[in-house]
């Protein structure tokens, strides 16, 4: 074993993770980790490491809502005698973790970037953010991370990998601040052995295998987007029912609503969570709704990931193939399917381009 | 952004007592939207309201808060106030800290206060209140008087002479109602049918009046100015126009039963007329009792008459067996009720040993008892054996004054005609004893104590204070054992006869609830105010008069007949009225057309509407409101899922921001 | 009086501290009767703070809800006595409304002595007076209101288990069904008597089964009928959901009763479906029988055009002969455990289902209820639910969607399956229905001419609950 230094990739014992866990606490560092609660698998600031569920695999809803908060207050106001005044919400300048989410929530994560660092808020809870991903052991029947461009062992937004092997993990960092988050450990971790990443990269591969799932290639964008009148959008969300489960749980969508809660006296202005499915969400204070039908806002949320979004930004897909929309759809509406489908209706189709 | 001025009332020392209206006026001015704020000794005085008036003015006030009195009160003359003002009426708010504050609430931090949060409800009220403009009905001029007794008569005559038209409805086979059967009035001593007849026979001759007897209102409709009553005749099987009341019939018809008139203390035919001054002057047969049973219930035209004597005797051929009851249908524009009373009956009497014993009767069969047209010819006979009654006792506060044996209420009558009741039996049995047992002797009115004092001075009537226990037979004589609370003595009284001086109850308990106004607790009809609005009701349009608004006797009765028939006329001089705009509204964009508005509003003015494109293609039906029947209950509002039904004036919006504003001072 | 709302509520009661009571009351009665209080001068605690409105009947119990939203501790409820109503009928409206929302806040497990109604006279100046002070000290007595929105301690409440379940129906059963139920789809849209057909057909998960729209006859041999076809499909014959067209919808029992319902509020017109009855044996979720189908015979009622089992397709709504023996409901042993605890503890449990609430609206978007095209949710002016996604917003939507249910749920519990956060929607509504039919003898989804038992009365309703 040499002298621990950067770029070094570490094997940790079960243990020692939660070990990690518990030192990462006690260093007075927020750390957001999977726990089992009432029968869901979710994210939770946790207190201790023995809460922490550490298998890899899906939580019920992405990690978003630690950097971009489910409802937050951007200001609060009081009348003070007639005179308003204006607070900002407390600071919280807590380091923060988010432990053990998976490489398509981390990547995720990168997609909310690009929407939302430029407002302060979010920037700022991103800079005090460490990701710790942990690659992915099996994928579901709704994983699609590897048809548009990830991978079980994804490393885009990853800070700190880590990956399941036999016994134990490997852990490598892949950023500056995965670094500094692992510079204080290294003197105690053991040094992985010779092969040990390649073996967690080969299981990754396994996995990345068994999706079953074609890939979604970034060049069907504009085709994509020329299919805006197709009727066959009317067929395909047919049954969607106009709930905000899959913009909720996904990690990349990044639309809210701004309202102000509160009296003459006193309140806040809050930024909520929206989404493109409901019907409000377009509805103009004429009362005209440029988004009229159901279909036209389900069509919205697939061309937006797959069209728009892609053709301003460098050709990559608003999704990350975490399938957890496609879960928790109560009529089982299938994004992926859904923009094969399209594209199988396309003049220009490539013959045997379209089987999942 | 709204600009409310807040005129914060002393009303004296009423409200500046307990409550700092300084401060309230200083809390006002820190509202955001209130651009004035004052406080002023009496804010109802004309200074008060030049304050007011001024301020509108001056300062371009889109909203008034009056913190004062309580709205019942001051809002009319405060919403007068501002619309002379040049602002609509519905932006004036009461807030209320006199009634519900400074007179209930003794500490001034806390009356303070809570003055304030009120003040800042009434605030956010009005800053999200809308200028609100009646709309306006027109008036059918004809009125609807239900019950024919001297109330009914009365107001009949009144409205009648005043020009309009008149339906008069009485259930009963003729109309003068229970004064017909009295004897003597007090404390007059005149007769009582000869000062009514000639007003039953005025009714009869007006050419304003259309008398519908042996009918009940089944139903009413509309609302004020536009009500439509459906009005059910029973049949009489006499023809009304042929019947020259000879009496031929009755003395040919074999069927006896005991006649309602005399209060079942005499006997009548099957064909009948109830009394010889009866008006309309006609017979009529009683189904229920004559041999016929089948009169009612058959079909025309297929009938096995059992006995036809009355026809066989009819020279004028009046007898009709196939006449069919009747639905009469009236437009009209104002109703009074004026349904009168009856005995109290029932097992609140059984210590009395009334029903048991014949020989003790109510005061109202007393009353026929002394009549010289009852069925003693005016002697005081008993009902058991037909002897005359020479020891009679009288019992007042039978059933009134008495909760657990009938009603907590004084019937106000009874000390009077008990004295007049003593009175006339010492008059006709000289040597006859009168004993009265009395809890306390009401006898204010003009004459009323003179009245009394006769009786026991001059007549010699036994007055004896305390209740009676109960009333048995002992060896075939009535036996009153009573206690004379003066004396602290039980007492037994022998009597030939013992009166009861019963509770007066309403006598028609259903018509209120077909007319849809309230009633208090005993089925008397509740007057809109006790003493600011006392013959009106909670319904516009409909007024009320008589005992079937408490006991009272007949000046009363007559004096607030007059009065019902004042209001009456008020209404229906005007040509258009003006509702109240405070209704519900529909938000069509809204409306799911669950329609349990529909089910639900009490005055069917919710109605289905179908919203149809240029080309009258169906695109949905919604529901609307017909603002000409909305009384603004807000039934509707409270059911409507989608929040579609909203009521103007006591909007949603508007008692979310009183919500907050009555818990945090301020509004969402 | 410029106190922040968001700091109003105080975590521990001062000792000087006094209860703030909204008091919603009709102006013909008991505004009148407080207005007496005041003229025979009758003191009464301050802490009452009254909001005058036409008649009781004007009351929408959801009120209550923002009263407590703004920081009341507590609230009353007045109007006028049975009989003496203004406006005839208001208060008995409100007397059934009440009821069934003031059931709902005590089965949430909010302190019962926060909530309060009364019928007060305009003569009653002393009963106000009285019902003032017993209303405070009740109030006093459970303190601040601290825990709106938020459960105050851990719940720990483990509901039971249920009954073991029947065993998983034989497949030979459900493919026969499957296959009568592709014959009669395409023969009813060869025919051309419908131009859709609603059923259910395998979803991009595996043992998932999903709506699916059949147009074409050919079409029709991708329906399947398995014990994962939940999706209530009546869910898509009203509102803002609703096909255009006659359509034939596959319905269970639990959606036949749905129908019914819809019927009987009129979303539906009855000859444009084809309601095609589906004898069922019952929907597994996981290694479960659904919870609702243990108490559900599985027959679909007197509605249906076909019915179609193992057996066939036959017309009407014959009795299947598939009628099942029933046992006890599994809602109803757990919500008689919850019920069995302290309400505080209550109302954390429910607080606690409430907080993980994500408001994606998924509850109403499969409910064949919720067929408002503006849903009140998302209205502004006024704002009835904040949208904020937290405690206070999430407590007010779940109070909302279960008030608007009552009377009306047919228990499907479509949208307990498909809530995100596993929150037991299924429990509230079906204790609510229970309330409605006991007291109002009242069964959702029985009669499609039957008044909803809110747009209804009895002048002698049960009022054991008013002063």
């Amino acid at each position: 074993m040499g002298t621990p230094s950067a770029g070094q990739i570490h094997r940790l014992g079960r243990d020692q993770l939660a070990s990690w866990v518990d030192a990462l606490l006690g260093e007075r560092k927020r750390v957001f980790a999977p726990v089992l609660r009432r029968g869901l698998r979710v994210l939770r600031a946790v207190e201790r490491a023995q809460d922490v569920d550490f298998a890899p695999g899906r939580t019920r809803w992405s990690p978003k809502e630690f950097l971009f908060p489910r409802t937050e207050t951007l200001f609060s106001y009081e009348n003070r005698d007639g005179v308003p005044v204006l607070a900002d919400p407390p600071a919280d300048d807590v380091p923060r973790i988010l432990f053990g989410v998976q490489p398509c929530d981390a990547a995720g994560l990168v997609r909310l970037d690009s929407i939302l660092l430029q407002d302060p808020f979010y920037a700022r809870r991103r800079e005090l953010t460490t990701v710790v991903a942990i690659a992915c052991s099996e994928a579901a029947p709704e994983c699609f991370c590897t048809a548009v461009g990830g991978s079980p062992a994804g490393q885009e937004g990853v800070d700190v990998l880590l990956a399941p092997l036999e016994t134990g993990w490997v852990v490598r960092a892949l950023s500056p601040k995965g670094e500094a988050l692992l510079a204080p450990r290294r003197g105690g971790w053991e040094t992985a052995a010779a092969g040990d990443w390649e073996a967690a990269l080969e299981q990754a591969g396994r996995v990345a295998g068994s999706i079953g799932r074609r890939e979604l290639p970034a060049a069907w964008a504009e085709k994509l987007e020329q299919s805006f009148a197709d009727p066959i959008w009317d067929e395909l969300a047919r049954r969607c029912v106009g709930c905000s489960i899959c913009a909720y749980v996904c990690p990349s969508c990044s639309c809210f609503d701004v309202a102000d809660e509160g009296s003459d006296a006193c309140g806040s202005r809050c930024r909520t969570w929206d989404s493109c499915s409901f019907r409000l969400f377009t509805q103009h204070g004429s009362g005209h709704n440029p988004r009229a039908t159901q279909p036209a806002r389900s069509r919205q949320r697939v061309l937006h990931k797959f069209a728009f979004y892609p053709l301003q930004h460098g050709g990559r897909a608003m999704c990350v193939g975490c399938g957890r929309c496609i879960r928790s759809c109560p009529v089982g509406m299938d994004i992926h399917a859904e923009v094969v489908e399209v594209m199988s209706g396309r003049p220009e189709k490539e013959a045997g381009d379209v089987q999942r | 952004m709204p600009r409310i001025g807040v005129f914060v009332c002393h009303c004296g020392e009423n409200i500046a007592r307990t409550v700092d209206v300084r401060k309230v006026a200083e809390d006002a001015g820190r509202i955001p939207g209130v651009v004035f704020s004052t406080d002023y000794t009496y804010m109802c005085s004309a200074p008060g309201q030049k304050l007011v008036m001024d301020a509108i003015r001056e300062r371009g006030l889109t909203g008034v808060v009056v913190s004062a009195c309580s709205p019942q009160l001051h809002e009319p003359t405060f919403r007068n106030a501002v619309q002379q003002a040049g602002l609509n009426p519905f932006l004036c708010e009461m807030a209320n800290i006199r009634e519900q504050c400074s007179w209930v609430h003794p500490n001034r931090a806390e009356g303070t206060a809570k003055a304030s949060l009120i003040m800042a409800s009434a605030v956010q009220k009005v800053a999200r209140g809308r200028a609100l403009s009646a709309s306006e009905v027109p008036v059918t001029k004809r009125a609807l008087v239900i019950g024919g007794g001297v109330a009914g008569i009365r107001t009949a005559l009144d409205i009648a002479n005043a020009g309009h038209e008149v339906v008069l409805v009485e259930k009963q086979p003729s109309i003068g109602g229970n004064m017909a059967r009295l004897s003597e009035t007090f404390p007059t001593l005149d007769c009582s049918q000869c000062i009514l007849t000639p007003l039953m026979v005025e009714v009869s001759r007006h050419p304003r009046i259309e008398l519908i007897t042996c009918a009940e209102v089944e139903e009413v409709s509309g609302y004020v100015g536009n009500f439509r009553a459906r009005i059910r005749r029973r049949p009489s099987f006499v023809r009304a126009d042929l019947c020259t009341a000879c009496g031929d019939c009755a003395t040919a018809c074999p069927a006896s039963v005991p006649n309602e008139f005399d209060q079942g203390l005499a006997w009548r035919k099957a064909i009948h007329i109830p009394f010889p001054q009866a008006v309309p002057s006609t017979y009529t047969l009683d189904a229920a009792s004559c041999l016929n049973t089948q009169l009612v219930s058959s079909k025309s035209g297929y009938r096995v008459l059992a006995c036809e004597r009355c026809a066989d005797v009819c020279s004028r051929k009046a007898i009709d067996y196939d006449m069919r009851p009747e639905i009469i249908e009236r437009e009209i524009g104002a109703i009074v009720a004026a349904t009168g009373y009856r005995m109290m009956s029932g097992e609140g009497l059984a210590d009395y040993g009334y029903g048991r014993y014949p020989d003790v009767v109510d005061s109202l069969e007393f009353e026929r008892l002394l009549s010289a047209s009852g069925p003693t010819g005016g002697e005081v006979l008993r009902p058991s054996d037909g002897k005359p009654a020479r020891d009679v006792v009288f019992v007042q506060c039978v059933g009134s004054r008495d909760p657990v044996h009938g009603y907590p209420y004084c019937s106000r009558v009874c000390c009077m005609y008990t004295a007049k009741h003593a009175l006339l039996f010492k008059h006709k049995v000289h040597d006859g004893r009168a004993t009265v047992f009395y809890i306390d002797i009401r006898a204010a009115g003009k004459g009323y104590e003179e009245f009394v004092q006769r009786a026991m001075e001059e007549e010699r009537v036994l007055y004896v204070r305390g209740r009676v226990a109960r009333v048995t037979q002992v060896d075939g004589r009535l036996v009153v054992y009573g206690a004379d609370t003066l004396s602290g003595q039980p007492l037994q009284v022998r009597a030939d006869l013992v009166v009861l001086a019963s509770a007066m109850v309403p006598a028609q308990t259903n018509v209120a609830a077909r007319l849809r106004v309230p009633t208090d607790a005993f089925g008397f009809f509740q007057e809109a105010h006790p003493k600011l609005r006392p013959v009106e009701t909670l319904t516009a349009g409909i007024f009320i008069t008589g005992a079937a608004h408490g006991p009272k006797d007949i000046p009363d009765t007559v004096a607030q007949a007059s009065a019902a028939a004042s209001k009456a006329l008020e209404l229906l001089s005007k040509t258009r009225l003006q509702r109240e705009p405070t209704i519900a509204r529909v938000d069509e964009a809204v409306c799911m057309a669950c329609f349990e508005c529909v089910r639900i509003c009490p005055y069917q003015a919710v109605e289905k509407h179908e919203v149809r494109a240029r080309d009258g293609r169906l695109l949905r039906v919604v529901a609307r409101v017909n603002p000409a029947m909305c009384e603004g209950c807000g039934a509707c509002a409270g059911a409507c899922r989608s929040s579609a039904m909203d009521i103007q004036g006591y909007t949603d919006t508007q008692i979310f921001a009183q919500l907050t504003a009555l818990m945090t001072g301020a509004a969402s | 009086m410029t106190e922040p709302t968001l700091q109003a509520r105080t975590e521990t009661a001062a000792p000087t501290w006094k209860p703030q009571i909204a008091a919603i009351v009709c102006n013909w009665c008991t505004y009148a009767g407080a207005d007496m209080a005041g003229t025979t001068r009758r003191e009464y605690p301050a802490s009452v703070r009254l909001l005058r409105v036409p008649c009781s009947g004007r009351v929408n119990p959801l009120f209550i809800l923002k009263a407590f939203e703004q920081g009341a501790d507590g609230v009353l409820v007045s109007g006028c006595h049975p009989g003496d109503c203004h406006y005839v009928q208001g208060n008995y409206f409100a007397r059934r409304r009440f009821a069934a929302f003031r059931s709902l806040l005590n089965f949430l497990g909010l302190d019962p002595r926060r909530v309060h109604f009364s019928w007060i006279s305009a003569s009653e100046g002393i009963k106000w007076a009285r019902v003032v002070g017993d209303v405070t000290r009740a109030v006093t007595e459970a303190g601040p209101l601290t825990d709106w929105g938020r459960a105050s301690s851990p719940a720990q409440v483990t509901l039971p288990e249920p009954p073991a379940p029947r065993p998983q129906p034989a497949a030979a059963e459900l493919e026969a069904v499957t296959g009568h139920v592709r014959e009669l789809a395409a023969s009813l849209l060869r025919e051309g008597k419908v131009s859709f057909v609603l059923g259910w057909a395998p979803g991009p998960s595996p043992g998932q089964t999903i709506p699916a729209f059949i147009q074409r006859p050919e079409d029709a041999a991708t329906l399947v009928f398995d014990t994962h076809s939940h999706a209530d499909l009546a869910a898509f014959l009203a509102g803002p959901r609703k096909v255009s067209g006659k359509v034939a919808v596959l319905v269970k029992a639990c959606d036949a009763r749905a129908a019914t319902t819809l019927l009987a509020e009129g979303q539906l017109v009855r000859e444009d479906v084809v309601l095609v009855g589906v004898s069922c044996p019952g929907m597994w979720r996981d290694d479960r029988l659904a919870y609702r189908c243990h108490s559900c015979d599985g027959e679909v009622g007197a509605l249906c055009d076909f019915t179609v089992s193992a057996a066939g397709v036959q017309p009407g709504a014959l009795p299947t002969g598939a009628k099942r023996a029933t046992g006890p409901d599994p809602r109803d042993l757990q919500n008689a455990h919850l019920e069995s605890l302290p309400a505080a503890q209550r109302w954390a449990f429910w607080q606690e289902q409430f907080a993980d609430c994500v408001r994606c609206y998924a509850c109403r978007a499969v409910c064949p209820m919720c067929y408002c095209g503006s849903c009140i949710s998302e209205q502004h002016r006024p704002q009835w639910v904040p949208t904020s996604i937290d405690g206070r917003g999430n407590t007010a939507w779940n109070l909302v969607r279960a008030y608007h249910l009552s009377g009306r749920c047919v228990g499907c519990d479509e949208c307990e399956r498909v809530c995100p956060a596993n929150i037991r929607l299924d429990l509230i509504n079906r204790r609510l229905a229970l309330e409605l039919e006991q007291r109002f003898d009242y069964h959702a989804g029985t009669d499609p001419e039957g008044a909803p038992p809110l747009a209804t009365f009895r002048p002698d309703d049960p009022q054991e609950f008013i002063y």
